[in-house]
């Protein structure tokens, strides 16, 4: 971005961060005898451990909040993050395979599960759940376009790219642009 | 860069994803100084194949029963008498006179099962003892750890000496210490043979003064 504030990476981190923060906690609440259980004991004490514990094991849940909507939160969670990272890059083999490893990743352990490859259990509602959380951070992405470089704005290859696109505040500055280009493609219709 | 940060962004999903799995779990307690009982039966369980990994399945069921006798007197102290748990485990079934059978396999963990109970009781009873219970709780597990004598199970979540002032020791006689006992011993991982099993050490120990 050029000296514009893009919210979009605010929206993005944000969601990335409570799509983790409530698999996290819904792993620690609702499930039991996880490693993540002795790991977050040791991080925030026996105390608060326990006050999570007994608010999760008050109420009943349908299982597949149990079960499977922390690892679709998770997959949302690494797909949005890679996404993130690589935004605005072009379309090397090495954005292509870091975007593609938190698919192979979780996909595979879904699928590694059900060949006992993995350890853990195979149930079609995780992979059913890890399908729609891809499936939603890619929309998302895609949704709210990509950031382009000053490069990328001088060779003329700037579309829309800015969401919500009417708040740009680079339209001055790419019709000044405009004026300035001695052929008459313009830049900004 | 961007390659350093999603390196980075891997291994934190991935260590994370790790953490999902399955603890291991101590299925013998070290307890120096208290010789597990002969005296009370404890069986190694038997989980029903329709149960997987994850705990799902869990049907309550008749089949595959008894663990342990436990006489009936000592758990009373334990589950408040007239709930619809004690009705299931003492009406149900054949128990030999005194004594209460514990089902194996009826219920996914003891933790569950006895904090279920005792949050229905304390609701029942319209009262808010739980809070008080767990402050007082996590002060005690502090001083047990710093004691490190009678740990029973790794992760802290049983004390033989706990255990053993509980279902022995003449606190018994007070309602409150009794649910204290009972929250101190479900605030943890704890299957229903294990609960057992420290029942089971918890009598060769010796009373407390």
């Amino acid at each position: 971005m050029i000296g514009t504030h893009d919210s979009r990476r605010v929206v993005t981190d944000a969601m990335a961060g409570c799509a983790l923060g409530l698999a996290v906690l819904a792993y620690l609440a609702l499930r039991d005898g996880l490693v993540l259980h002795l790991w977050l004991r040791d991080l925030v004490g026996d105390h608060a451990m326990g006050t999570i514990r007994s608010a999760g094991g008050a109420r009943a849940f349908p299982p597949w909040v149990k079960f499977s909507a922390p690892d679709g939160l998770w997959q949302f969670a690494f797909c949005l993050v890679m996404l993130r990272i690589w935004r605005g890059a072009a379309w090397t083999s090495a954005k292509v395979a870091w975007c593609a490893l938190p698919v192979v990743i979780g996909l595979g352990v879904e699928i590694g599960q059900a060949f006992h490859w993995v350890a853990g259990t195979f149930d079609p509602i995780d992979l059913l759940a890890s399908v729609v959380a891809i499936g939603a951070a890619f929309g998302f992405n895609a949704s709210i376009g990509t950031s382009r470089s000053r490069e990328a704005l001088a060779r003329g290859s700037w579309k829309r790219s800015t969401w919500p696109w009417w708040r740009d505040r680079r339209l001055p500055f790419l019709k000044r642009l405009d004026n300035r280009r001695s052929d008459s493609k313009p830049l900004v219709s | 860069m961007r390659n350093e940060r999603s390196f980075l962004v891997v291994l934190f999903f991935t260590v994370g994803l790790a953490g999902t799995s399955k603890a291991p779990v101590r299925s013998s307690p070290p307890s120096p100084g208290a010789a597990t009982s002969a005296s009370v039966p404890v069986a190694t369980s038997s989980v029903p194949s329709s149960v997987d990994a994850k705990g799902r399945g869990v049907v309550p069921s008749t089949e595959g029963w008894e663990l342990a006798k436990v006489p009936r007197h000592r758990i009373e102290l334990m589950i408040p008498r007239g709930g619809k748990i004690y009705k299931s485990l003492v009406d149900d079934g054949e128990p030999a006179p005194g004594f209460i059978v514990l089902r194996d396999g009826a219920l996914p963990s003891g933790r569950k099962w006895l904090f279920d109970n005792i949050a229905e009781q304390d609701r029942l009873a319209g009262n808010s003892r739980m809070t008080t219970i767990k402050r007082r709780l996590a002060v005690d597990r502090e001083l047990a750890r710093r004691r490190q004598d009678d740990v029973l199970f790794d992760d802290g979540t049983a004390f033989v000496g706990r255990w053993g002032r509980y279902f022995v020791g003449d606190a018994c006689g007070i309602a409150d210490k009794r649910e204290y006992c009972v929250e101190f011993s479900t605030n943890g991982e704890m299957p229903l043979e294990a609960i057992m099993e420290a029942v089971a050490m918890a009598r060769s120990i010796r009373p407390m003064r």
